[in-house]
């Protein structure tokens, strides 16, 4: 059943981001409506189930009995609902409606802090005909719907799995808030955005491969979120090893995380369309970086790099990309950096319309567009980042399998801690052990298999190691992100 | 979302919202002091933001108790879970430093705050380095805020395992500090992390472990601990500071163990060679069960059989090898600028053109950019956008632009936008109705800075500004007045040259702050036109009644031709009336003479009987009021009159 989670945690952010930002019959909200309670119908009968838990846990996600850390990173709209209405989950029937549904996102879009109780909270949804969603006492409470979590048990590939979640919700909120703000002509809250940097650079230091471990989980949505938050981070850790002062990284983390906050600003037809975008459809597109950086020069206590950055990350070194700007104009350091990390990471993510590179493809379509990038700091992120990122999981040709903690002397050679031994046996967090391929010979031990998002596993060292090249014919102007002039 | 998970109790005084915005306040004012210097706006603001959370309490009038507990605080009663990364961080420190409660005075402003977020931060930071003084850093706090720390036989210290994960991480980064500056690669960073991460948290244990001392010696149980570890964590530091020159390739950890032990052996602790057995043993440890650096297949293949030389993993492509050569060659530069002011005009201008935006924002972005100076290549760029886009831009947002654009330049190089100016008129002397007012404040503000030559290359484009076009903009040429009054303390004007006499008639006449009068007096006080009149302006202070329209009289009358009698007289008067008025030690000034003198050129009914009464006046009946120079010199100018009188046809006014 956990399988089917993490689209209907998606379809309730979706729901209700949509409620409230525009009105309840908005055709977002009934569209994820009625593929929430299809998709609940189908989980549900292929279980021959007659309710779904969906448990929240010191602001995690748990279903029979386990935290599922991916819908956990994207629940914050969920887990808000949740404890507002004083409960410790909600019961979806199977004969739940969409109009059900929706009645619920409004009442939860109405509510900004914690209702009385949950008799209160239970009462409130019946008298807005809310009929099939029960709402289930806290974890330890008697009564409690779900089945007994063990939180501090599980083998995790993350340190401090609960710091790290928390984390990556106050960013992924941070950039919806600013989104939905700036859709609603709003100011940006900069000050909120600049707050969850600056905890960042100075709580996690050292952890940031934690952090992309976990940004590495599927997106909702239009990418967007997800993405900023990953250029972000990228940013940041390349910014933190060239030396940047944490002043610097707090400005780029910032930067990072608003570089996209014009796409809030392109008509939704076009932002959630799958397929590839036609030639006046890209038109519109490409008119989301001036959208962001007037957005932010509109927005009081914005900084020039943010600006920079949301208005320059798609042009070129080479004075080509989009929008126009005078042929004179410098790009900045930080501008450079977004643009950069924007191109890795749209590479090396999987979109409907285009599958995952992995980064040494990536880094042959960067290295190849001879003038589009800032060459100081694309080999600093290829310095940094290496052909196994940080975080991202890996297999090795002794069949076990690890997550990378940095890169090393070579971009092939990371230091790896195992998680799970040949035999499939997981490693307690304490007990994983570290393995520097920079000290064994390619002929002991490389990587075969590289997961960047925790569920597409990538072959590598056949076609890389082959010098095959083929999987990495993507052009950047394919991607949607740089278009020449 | 809410960061701050929270119990409360019944009897809370102030409110749950209220406690729970106060403490994650107080966990981002933390956060921010760690990032930011104490007077940064940053800073600033989220002080006072925590400041305001503080008005419940203001209202009660109670103070507010902070306790750390396991977890969390109590604040209020209420138990709050440090859930949030700030929050977690203010916990982590608070405990590190072993303080358990903070109580908050309803007066505390955000100044107290900023204080003790800052000192805070000093505490641990000193506290790493072994030389953190409670006494010391609590009488350093400010009177609203009052700290305690545990006693050292409290259950929590007695139950802690060692040290909690974010206390060892700041050790830990405290003892790699030196590695900073260096460009060491990952895994030996990684190494180097590991080995002093244990050795802090083995330390951190021994010490834990070892017999309490007697609770009527409070703290020192934690102190001692404190101690040992501050020991550790420098001898670390210093072994990687040695390591790095030796080696900045391979870490051998046994190696690493022995430079360590002798740098502890050193540091004259009375503990260290104690600690240094213990460690010995332990290290053994960790080095065989914590820093496995190979997987348990490959040590178990090891065992079975030999690679072979020959045995070889996937060959290197090319590509990889290319951008591995790449990658090995690459240094990244001691210093990267991350803003640029000119990208950020080259934006600003793309976006304006198309829908004009809020210039106060704008300006100051722009000033952000250049809050360090500018290079010369930033200075080339914007020098020549300028130039390109000031003929086509609005006269309000060319000023907004140039005035940040203006003081980057000035601080980059002090001539270096009155230059520019010149260039820009050179090459279009037509730019000249824009840029007037700039020139005006170069050439005002900046003599002192600049050569004679620029100086009078600037003074020949200002005696070009019609007059017409100087009267039709009072409001940019107040705005420039305004900005040269704000840029400097004690600001002094150019020279008033005969060729902006025009300029200055204007500028004397605009409403603004009577040191402006006073800078332009001066200005003439120093260089005084050659007409007998201007005796008056030596003697008159800007702040005199009339001394404003004597000098725009005096300067109308030079550029008209006209009313000189007029200013005569009105200068004749004004002399008399000064000296009438002096003190009587001052009589006694060599300018006395001078002004007496300079009476003869003016033309007053007043004169003549003036004149009569330095001669002539006495106090008591062998006195004179005035001393016998000026008696002489009184004598001499009343025989000039006279004589001027009788030349004119004895024409007596």
């Amino acid at each position: 059943m956990s399988h089917a989670v993490a689209p209907l945690i998606n379809l309730f952010t979706v729901g209700m981001t949509f409620s409230s930002i525009y009105f309840r019959e908005h055709p977002r909200v009934i569209e994820a409506a009625d593929e929430f309670v299809r998709r609940l119908r189908l989980a549900l009968g292929n279980e021959g189930q007659e309710e779904l838990f969906l448990g929240v846990v010191r602001g995690r996600i748990v279903a029979d009995g386990e935290t599922l850390v991916g819908p956990s990173l994207i629940a914050r709209r969920y887990v808000d609902c949740v404890e507002h209405l004083q409960c410790g989950g909600m019961l979806f029937h199977r004969e739940l409606l969409p109009g059900e549904l929706i009645d619920l996102f409004a009442v939860c879009s109405d509510l900004h802090s914690k209702v009385r109780d949950r008799r209160y909270a239970a009462d409130l949804l019946q008298a807005q005909g809310v009929r099939h969603i029960r709402l289930s006492p806290c974890y330890g409470e008697p009564g409690w719907q779900g089945q007994d979590v063990e939180l501090d048990e599980e083998p995790s590939t993350v340190n401090d799995l609960e710091t790290m979640i928390q984390f990556y919700q106050s960013l992924q909120a941070t950039v919806e808030d600013s989104h939905e703000r700036a859709m609603r002509g709003q100011d940006v809250n900069m000050n909120t955005a600049r707050t969850v940097v600056e905890s960042m650079v100075t709580s996690i230091e050292s952890d940031y491969q934690d952090l992309l471990n976990l940004s590495r989980y599927p997106d909702y949505d239009n990418y967007t979120i997800g993405h900023s938050v990953r250029v972000s981070l990228f940013a940041m850790l390349v910014g933190q090893k060239i030396g940047l002062s944490p002043i610097e990284l707090v400005e780029i983390g910032t930067a990072g995380l608003l570089h996209d906050i014009g796409k809030s600003k392109i008509p939704q037809e076009i932002l959630f369309k799958t397929a590839r975008l036609d030639k006046d459809e890209l038109y519109v597109m490409r008119k989301h970086p001036h959208y962001g950086g007037e957005i932010l020069l509109e927005t009081e206590d914005s900084s020039p790099t943010s600006i920079g950055a949301a208005f320059g990350h798609h042009l070129r070194q080479d004075g080509k990309g989009y929008p126009k700007i005078p042929k004179w104009a410098p790009i900045s350091a930080v501008t450079s950096l977004i643009q950069v990390c924007d191109v890795f990471e749209a590479l090396t993510a999987v979109r409907p319309y285009k599958p995952s590179l992995t980064p040494a493809q990536s880094y042959h379509i960067m290295m190849k567009d001879s003038g589009a990038f800032d060459r100081t700091m694309l080999f600093s992120l290829v310095k940094v980042l290496g052909l196994y990122p940080p975080g991202s999981r890996v297999k090795l040709s002794t069949g076990e399998e690890g997550v990378v903690c940095s890169t090393g002397l070579r971009l092939d050679r990371p230091l790896v801690r195992i998680t799970q031994s040949n035999e499939g046996v997981a490693f307690a967090r304490n007990d994983q052990p570290l393995l520097d391929l920079g000290f064994c010979s390619p002929g002991e031990v490389h990587v075969t298999e590289l997961s960047l998002d925790g569920e597409n596993r990538m072959t590598v060292g056949s076609d890389e190691a082959s010098g095959d090249m083929r999987g990495a014919r993507v052009d950047l102007s394919s991607l949607q992100i740089q278009p020449c002039r | 979302m809410d960061h701050v998970q929270s119990v409360h109790e019944p009897n809370a005084v102030f409110g749950p919202d209220a406690t729970r915005l106060i403490l994650e306040g107080l966990g981002r004012l933390f956060v921010a002091c760690t990032i930011y210097p104490e007077s940064h706006p940053r800073v600033v603001d989220v002080s006072v933001t925590v400041a305001e959370a503080f008005d419940s309490i203001r209202e009660a009038g109670e103070d507010l108790e902070l306790l750390v507990c396991e977890g969390g605080f109590k604040l209020d009663g209420e138990f709050l879970e440090a859930a949030s990364g700030p929050s977690s961080r203010l916990h982590s420190n608070l405990d590190g430093l072993a303080l358990q409660r903070v109580l908050l005075r309803p007066q505390v402003s955000a100044e107290d705050l900023r204080r003790f977020a800052s000192s805070l931060q000093d505490a641990v930071q000193a506290s790493v380095r072994g030389n953190w003084s409670l006494r010391e850093w609590s009488s350093l706090l400010p009177e609203t805020i009052e700290v305690e720390q545990t006693d050292c036989g409290t259950p929590d210290l007695e139950q802690s395992e060692g040290l909690d994960r974010n206390t060892r991480r700041r050790l830990v980064h405290e003892a790699l500090h030196p590695l900073r500056s260096q460009n060491l690669p990952s895994t030996v960073q990684h190494r180097l992390e590991l080995f002093a991460s244990r050795m802090i948290e083995t330390t951190s244990r021994l010490s834990k472990d070892r017999k309490r001392p007697p609770r009527s010696q409070k703290n020192a149980a934690y102190l001692d601990r404190e101690d040992l570890i501050a020991v550790t964590v420098m001898s670390l530091r210093r072994m990687i500071e040695n390591q790095l020159i030796e080696s900045n390739e391979v870490i051998d950890f046994d190696e690493m163990f022995q430079s360590f032990a002798l740098i502890l052996s050193q540091s004259g602790h009375f503990q260290a060679d104690a600690l240094i057995t213990q460690l010995r043993t332990s290290a053994e440890d960790i080095m065989l069960e914590n820093f496995r650096v190979e997987s348990p297949v490959l040590v178990k293949r090891r065992r079975k059989e030999s690679v072979s030389d020959g045995q070889r993993g996937p060959a290197v492509e090319p590509f990889l090898d290319k951008l591995q050569a790449k990658v090995d060659q690459f240094r990244v530069p001691d210093r990267i600028p991350l803003r640029s002011a000119a990208e950020f005009f080259a934006i600003w201008l793309e976006m304006n053109a198309r829908k004009p935006l809020e210039l106060a924002h704008a300006q100051s972005c722009l000033a952000k950019c250049m809050e360090d100076g500018l290079c010369e290549r930033e200075m080339e760029l914007l020098s020549r956008a300028l130039w390109t886009y000031s003929a086509s831009m609005d006269a309000e947002v060319l000023d907004t632009v140039l005035h940040p654009i203006s003081r980057a330049f000035r601080k980059s190089r002090s001539d270096s936008f009155a230059r520019w100016l010149l260039y820009a008129l050179s090459q279009d002397p037509e730019l000249l109705d824009r840029l007037w007012v700039h020139v005006v404040r170069e050439y005002m503000l900046g003599f002192e800075e600049h050569d004679e030559s620029l100086q009078s290359q600037l003074e020949v484009a200002l005696g070009s500004v019609s007059p017409k076009l100087l009267s039709g903009a009072v409001d940019r040429l107040r705005a420039v007045v305004q900005d040269l009054l704000e840029a400097k303390e004690q600001p002094r004007l150019a020279p008033p040259t005969p060729r902006l006499y025009p300029l200055y008639h204007i500028v004397l006449g605009l409403p603004a702050r009577p040191i402006l009068r006073q800078c332009i007096f001066e200005a003439f006080q120093r260089h005084p036109p050659s007409t007998a009149a201007s005796a008056a302006l030596t003697v008159l202070h800007a702040n005199d009644p009339g001394a404003r329209r004597f000098l725009m009289d005096l300067l109308r009358s030079i550029l008209t031709g006209k009313g000189s009698s007029q200013v005569k007289n009105r200068a004749a008067k004004t002399l008399i009336w000064k000296l009438r008025n002096i003190e009587a030690e001052q009589r006694e000034a060599p300018w006395v003479l001078g002004v007496i003198r300079s009476l003869v050129e003016l033309d007053s009914s007043d004169t003549e009987r003036f004149l009569k009464d330095v001669r002539k006046e006495k106090k008591g009946f062998f006195s004179y009021v005035w001393p016998a120079a000026s008696r002489r010199q009184a004598t001499l100018s009343l025989q000039q009159v006279r004589a001027r009188q009788q030349s004119s046809g004895g024409d007596k006014r």
